[in-house]
């Protein structure tokens, strides 16, 4: 089946969005054809899954479909959205599959560049946030408090790290910018760029915005750490554990103790205080003691560092050449979404420039952000403004990735979110492993035989749309 | 306590202590214009330490202030309020970096806080029991931990029955404070202020932490704000000084209506964290006053902004009250003109001005104060409170001559807050009801004999000891629960909407001997006035129960039908009961508030919470509806929503 789907074309021009089932996690493969070029070409939009058993074998099964469609020319372009295990595990999970498969080019954003001061101090400072958190939840796991159970699965996303070293889910950024493919590194700009070997087809970049928003409080991009509520926590939590610090990290830290050394009595001297004794080590009242309480904020701050992970998403609105658009926000959240509102691209020999509400209007593919959360879809300055009659959602999450959500005590997708994609796009909504869905009344034959005419959906595999297009005349 | 080593002339022992404390916070020490104002003296009640030695820690009767700070794996020394340095100078002066005058500062604002509930409601105060399900037991005092967090934070934590507070550096990219410098929740008098009165309300209303509709949180919230609000009008010197620079008019952007200022700048909202009064505009940094808008409370869900509302309002009412009383002062300031000259108010008009509102502003609070004997012991709304409100001023000032009722209903009325099934909005019918007339007799017939009645009820006046009074009220709690369910009681128990037959709905949560559970919740005595100005004293009796709530309706239509055994697990708690106020004298029943158990609409409405305002918030995503499970710090995340 795989082959025959492999070999057969698209009706040249058009591109066939594919959305693979990798698990909780995303992976879109994009044909594009059209009749300047003598082959198809393939782009990949992130390969990922949370890590589970299933998850991987999911993968494999995955990338084993990737290699032998995309064969032998392989992937023109890897499109990586950000470092999080469900967009990119795919690549170390089913890495020997992957290394196989030749890849033309690697686009991330520019905050994953190596070289860039600005995007270096804010690896930093999500390295320093990520190694607080888990000396955080190591600590709640000592103390048997309940939020540590709800910290491990939102740590999980960003993967274990290795020896103190890049996480996971960097790790497999690291791999894929090995191959030897040339990267670009995207941010917003004033035009938009061409995809290359397509003609005609036009991709705006959307985000990850450069004007230090996406900086978290307390962190400085001259000075790296500095003082900042986060930052005392971060600390103290890495004290508490008795994890290692450097220098600068040890000098902060003393600042952030409130009191002089003095005044303060160490654990021991207080067991030894006959107040203390009395009134806190007291075995009466022991249940009042309050022990873990203070890092129970980590939950707080570990939803901070995913929201901000998921706003520096490379976000993408691919313009086909009949300027209808495809939109695929990586997990971009509210922020990024607002980013989007100040952007502008002038048109030669146009008096207007094109806006956000332009592509949101024209959009025919809405890729949906963040597995369908809430946060990663605005209603008002987002899918309202997706008008398009066209419009197909694909959202990368569906039962069995729910379940394993809710495994984690999660809420993905969100339901009545689906319901109004359901209602803006004409009930044409697909989930990875669903077969189509079925024909809302309100809808005539003839538009759902149209839409069923152009999808294809292998079960547990991949759902896929194919989107025609008419090529503007050289 | 009998001091036993004077010798003649023996001293009494003073009545209070006084103590030093920051008025607001220490960001306003920084200023030149407030610097003045802002250590003010607080008399708190004497006392001494729990073995009757010195005041030390403090350790008191109510509250044991324990200094521990695990974030920075230490602790500090507990003050002694005896020392004799620190009597002498009414405690240890205002200072950032002594950790021994946060300590005061906790327990004289917290302290201030109870004295002002046990004078408005004229009885000694409890914090709700620990233990569960008819294990209860009585805690003496509520903790507070001064440096417990690492976070921009502080919160009651009702498990454990302690305040934690938090402390946390300024970031650098804020303007008001000192870059890296250290922010101290428990240096702010209106966080204080606030995290007790969740405790204390807690005390009152141990249902109120359940968020079973909107308004319940948001009470909660909007409660402990008003204390925190209208306790800044007992400081005369800040009241005399805003008085004179607004030049009387309290509606203008003043310290008085905002709340938790240094807070609120280190936190990033440009000003103090909530203002009754008004908001500073986030894009061009200028105050402007809050237009009241009905429609406000209708798309306001999360509990703080919610609670604004109600505060706003309640904030109204007092102003339209100050105004009202000071109207003839400024006739005669100004000679009928209402014109005020230039420059600045004379002295004593200032004196005059401030002693109306402080008058105002403390018989506000205890309005609202004494209102909670008046609410349902479950699923609070904010029509409710005002009906309590209402009908605890009626019963305290019989003639409102003061127009209190009115202004208060006036200002409910602009933001939108209407009472359910109630036919007009004035006093009387505002006020609860008693049972119908035709039932007057019965009830007569099967409340107990007076002598019983009066048995129930517990010693509470403010000189009895705290333990002894709470086991008694328990003992009546047991005598009443076993008079509910004899024959008389369960009659009159189904009068006021309790479900107490075996052919009750099987989803109400039944006992060994499958008859539902009822629990008494309380029975307190409350004061009120009688009509020829004679104290009289109410008994308050709570009770409450519970059923197994099923977000399907089918679901809990098949338990209900009984083909459903065992009975699946609950999807949610769902609790209702009632608040009967009985004349002891008379044995009638004067109010009865209730929220019927059986009531299938206001499961519904319960069930409607639950589901259809379906919360997407991040925090929701990851870690659940919080509304679906119950939490063990409801309020850690309630201060610091993501």
């Amino acid at each position: 089946m795989s082959r025959k789907t492999a070999k057969k074309s698209p009706p040249a021009p058009g591109v066939r969005v594919r959305m693979y089932n990798p698990g909780l996690g995303d992976c879109f493969l994009l044909t594009f054809e059209t009749s300047g070029a003598k082959r198809p070409r393939h782009v990949l939009i992130d390969c990922g899954a949370l890590a589970t058993a299933a998850n991987d074998e999911r993968l494999l099964r995955v990338a084993r479909h990737l290699a032998e469609t995309t064969r032998p020319e392989g992937i023109d372009l890897v499109i990586l959205t950000h470092p999080s295990l469900a967009s990119v595990a795919g690549f170390l999970r089913a890495g020997e599959i992957l290394a196989e498969v030749p890849i033309g080019e690697v686009w991330a954003a520019w905050t994953e560049d190596p070289h860039d001061p600005a995007a270096r101090a804010l690896e930093r400072q999500r390295a320093a946030a990520l190694a607080g958190l888990r000396a955080a939840a190591a600590h709640l796991h000592a103390a048997a408090h309940p939020s540590a159970e709800l910290l491990d699965p939102l740590l999980g996303i960003f993967g274990d790290p290795q020896e103190g070293g890049p996480t996971e889910a960097r790790r497999a950024f690291e791999t894929v910018f090995r191959s030897g493919a040339a990267k670009r590194f995207q941010a917003p700009g004033d035009r938009p760029c061409p995809l290359p070997g397509v003609p005609g087809v036009h991709v705006y970049v959307l985000g990850p915005p450069r004007n230090g928003e996406l900086e978290r409080p307390g962190h400085d991009r001259e000075e790296g750490l500095v003082l900042g509520e986060e930052t005392a926590f971060f600390l103290a939590a890495l004290c508490a554990q008795g994890q290692a610090m450097d220098g600068s990290e040890k000098d902060l830290r003393d600042r952030c103790f409130p009191f002089e050394r003095s005044l303060r009595l160490s654990v021991e001297e207080a067991r030894a205080h006959s107040f203390f004794r009395q009134h806190y080590f007291d075995s009466e009242t022991s249940w009042r003691t309050v022990e873990s309480e203070w890092t129970g904020c980590a939950s707080r701050l570990a939803l901070a560092l995913d929201r901000d992970v998921n706003d520096a998403s490379l976000a993408l609105a691919f313009e086909l050449p009949d300027g209808r658009v495809l939109l695929f926000p990586g997990n971009a959240q509210e922020a990024q979404w607002r980013s989007w509102q100040r952007l502008s691209w002038p048109q030669e020999g146009e008096p207007d420039p094109v806006t956000l509400s332009d592509l949101l209007h024209r959009t025919v593919l809405y890729k949906a952000s963040h597995h369908g959360s809430q946060a990663g879809t605005p209603w008002e300055d987002g899918l309202a403004r997706m008008t398009h009659p066209d419009l197909v959602v694909m959202v990368p999450v569906d039962e069995a990735g729910s379940r394993e959500g809710h495994a984690r005590g999660w809420d993905f997708p969100f339901e009545p979110l689906l319901e109004r994609f359901e209602e803006v796009a004409r009930g044409r909504v697909l989930l990875p492993d669903c077969c189509l869905p079925d024909r809302p009344d309100r809808i005539s034959r003839e538009e759902w035989k149209a839409f069923e005419d152009r999808s294809k959906c292998e079960p547990g595999l991949y759902v896929e749309v194919t989107i025609p297009f008419e090529e503007k005349p050289p | 306590m009998p001091d036993v080593s004077a010798p003649p002339p023996r001293r009494r022992r003073p009545p209070f202590r006084g103590l030093r404390v920051y008025g607001f916070d220490p960001s306003l020490n920084w200023k030149l214009e407030t610097a003045l104002i802002n250590q003010i003296v607080l008399q708190v009640p004497w006392e001494t330490g729990p073995d009757g030695g010195d005041l030390i820690g403090p350790v008191g009767e109510y509250l044991e202030v324990i200094d521990y700070d695990p974030g920075s794996g230490c602790f500090y020394e507990p003050v002694n309020l005896d020392d004799h340095f620190l009597l002498a100078q009414n405690g240890l002066e205002p200072s950032e970096s002594d950790p021994q005058f946060h300590q005061q500062m906790v327990y004289a604002v917290a302290m201030t806080t109870i004295r002002n509930f046990e004078r408005a409601l004229g009885r000694r105060i409890f914090w709700s029991e620990c233990g569960k399900d008819q294990d209860y037991r009585f805690v003496r005092r509520l903790r507070l931990y001064p440096h417990a967090l690492r976070q921009a934070n502080a919160y009651y934590n009702p498990e454990k029955k302690c305040i934690l507070f938090g402390y946390f550096p300024a970031s650098a990219k804020d303007p008001g404070n000192l870059p890296g410098g250290t922010v101290f929740t428990c240096l702010s008098h209106d966080i204080i202020a606030h995290e007790t009165t969740h405790a204390l309300l807690d005390g009152l209303h141990r249902r109120f932490i359940e968020p079973t509709n909107q308004d319940v949180h948001a009470l909660h919230e909007a409660f402990a704000d008003i204390v925190a609000l209208f306790q800044h009008f007992s400081f005369p010197a800040v009241l005399r000084h805003q008085i004179a620079r607004t030049k009387g008019d309290l509606a203008s952007q003043n310290l008085l209506g905002q709340l938790a200022q240094q807070f609120g700048q280190a936190t990033g909202t440009y000003g103090a964290l909530r203002d009754a009064l008004g908001k500073v505009d986030p894009q061009t940094r200028k105050w402007k006053p809050h237009e009241p808008d009905p429609n406000e409370l209708k798309t306001a869900t999360e509990p703080h902004k919610r609670g604004a509302i109600l505060v706003a309002a309640v904030f109204d009412a007092f102003l339209a009250i100050y105004k009202s009383r000071v109207a003839d002062l400024l006739r005669i300031a100004t000679s009928g003109t209402g014109v005020m000259p230039a420059g600045d108010l004379h002295p004593d008009l200032v004196e005059r001005m401030a002693k109306e509102a402080s008058m105002s502003a403390s018989h506000i609070l205890s309005m609202c104060i004494r209102a909670l004997d008046y609410c349902p012991p479950v699923d609070v709304t904010f029509g409710d409170y005002l009906r309590a409100l209402v009908t605890a001023d009626i019963d305290l000032v019989p003639d409102d001559d003061r127009r209190y009722r009115i202004a208060m209903i006036e200002a409910f009325r602009r933001r939108g807050i209407f009472p359910e099934g109630v036919r007009s909005l004035s006093s009387e019918r505002l006020c609860w009801e008693g049972p119908p007339g035709d039932m007057l007799a019965d009830f007569e017939r099967l409340m107990p004999a007076v002598q019983e009645l009066q048995a129930l009820r517990p010693d509470w006046s403010l000189t009895s000891d705290r333990e002894k009074a709470w086991k008694q009220m328990q003992q009546s709690a047991r005598a009443l629960h076993r008079w509910l369910l004899c024959e008389d009681g369960k009659t009159l128990g189904r009068c006021v909407g309790l479900a107490l037959d075996a052919d009750a709905p099987p989803s109400i949560e039944r006992g060994a001997n499958g008859l539902p559970l009822v629990e008494i919740h309380s029975v307190r005595p409350a004061r009120r006035m009688g009509p020829d100005g004679q104290a009289i004293t109410d008994l308050v009796i709570e009770i409450t129960q519970r059923r197994r709530g099923y977000v399907n309706p089918a679901r809990q239509e098949a338990v209900d039908s009984e083909t459903l055994s065992p009975l699946p697990r609950a999807d949610f708690q769902f609790r209702g009961g009632c608040t009967m106020l009985i004349d002891l004298e008379t044995r009638q029943i004067r109010y009865c508030i209730g929220k019927r158990i059986t009531s299938e609409s206001r499961l519904e409405a319960h069930r409607r919470f639950l589901t259809k305002q379906r919360d997407g918030s991040l925090h929701a995503t990851y870690f659940g509806d919080p509304r679906m499970r119950s939490e063990a710090e409801p309020f850690a995340l309630l201060h610091r929503p993501l």
